[in-house]
């Protein structure tokens, strides 16, 4: 079984890392670089931030019905999100 | 001579009258064991439930087999009594000895050192305790209980299971009731993993479509479609039934 509170605490840490990295690609200003810095920052929030919070929301409800008592057919998806999320906010992403 | 005789066919009388009261409540703990199973086999259409379903009337007739033999014995034991009373023997008398020989044997053997005696058709294999009597009533009393969700049911399963793992150890190999119990032990462990499923995914979705504790049901949507088709209605007896 995943542990889900490691996982919490880990993408947690990866939302904000890459919070401050979309924040300073917006605030990018030069003329040559701020369109790409702009896409950047968008690509990053709906391929990584986005997946994290919802694999965030996915353990709050996990913490709320307790981690053995889910279904196995949702069990199933639940942790492909949440492993899905994490391989994404880390070294695996692909732009 | 007679006097002993007498007091040995009236013990036996005393063993046939309480094994009778043993497979009454056997019978009829099985009738509500079988009308839970029944219920649940309606809602989850399993093959697990349909065959602990069989395998409950097999018992039940194995049961009544033996209520029959107890009451043919028993019949025996009253008008040998009455005979001996009435000092009347003859020779044609003998072959009701014979048969009951093997009864007497079996009582004198095993009650008398409290382990289970060797099997004899219409005796129960050993003495059962009061605490077992009192669960059978109390899990008896219960089922005329309508239970309202699957956490209940969960609930109900595992007093099954509990109480028939008990009646197991009740029957030596060699006699009729050995393997059955046995066998619905094993399948209702199957049942009650379906029945703890159905109450996880019960749980799951009040959480999910619970709009005080549940702000994103969005994100659930697909879950709850999911869950919503995996979920078995609650067994509840309907008007058709």
């Amino acid at each position: 079984m995943l542990d889900y509170n490691a996982a919490k605490s880990q993408l947690l840490q990866m939302k904000q890392t890459h919070l401050e990295v979309c924040q300073f690609l917006e605030e990018v200003d030069t003329e040559f670089h701020e369109n790409a810095a702009k896409t950047l920052a968008t690509r990053i929030e709906n391929l990584v931030i986005e997946p994290i919070d919802i694999a965030l929301k996915i353990i709050d409800v996990i913490e709320m019905i307790g981690g053995g008592q889910i279904p196995s057919v949702i069990s199933l998806r639940w942790n492909q999100q949440i492993l899905q999320a994490l391989n994404n906010g880390g070294v695996q992403i692909e732009f | 001579m007679n006097s002993e005789l007498i007091e040995r066919l009236k013990s036996i009388e005393i063993r046939l009258k309480e094994s009778n009261t043993w497979f009454r409540l056997l019978e009829n703990y099985c009738k509500s064991l079988s009308h839970d199973v029944f219920l649940i086999n309606m809602s989850l259409e399993d093959e697990c439930s349909t065959i602990c379903r069989i395998q409950i009337d097999s018992w039940l007739c194995e049961i009544e087999k033996q209520q029959t033999r107890n009451l043919k014995s028993d019949a025996i034991v009253s008008k040998l009594i009455t005979i001996s009373t009435e000092d009347c023997f003859n020779e044609e008398l003998n072959h009701y000895f014979s048969r009951l020989s093997e009864l007497d044997a079996s009582i004198q053997d095993g009650y008398q050192s409290g382990r289970a005696n060797r099997p004899v058709d219409g005796l129960m294999p050993c003495i059962i305790e009061e605490n077992l009597e009192k669960d059978i009533c109390k899990i008896e009393i219960s089922c005329l209980r309508t239970l309202s969700n699957w956490k209940e049911w969960t609930e109900r399963i595992a007093e099954h299971i509990i109480l028939v793992n008990k009646l197991v150890t009740l029957f030596p190999a060699s006699h009729q009731f050995s393997s059955i119990p046995c066998s619905i032990s094993i399948l209702l462990s199957q049942i009650s993993k379906l029945v703890v499923e159905q109450n996880k995914l019960e749980k799951t979705l009040e959480i999910l479509t619970n709009s005080i504790t549940n702000s994103h049901e969005a994100i659930f949507g697909l879950d709850v479609l999911i869950i919503m088709e995996k979920l078995c209605p609650i067994p509840i007896i309907g008007d058709e039934q």
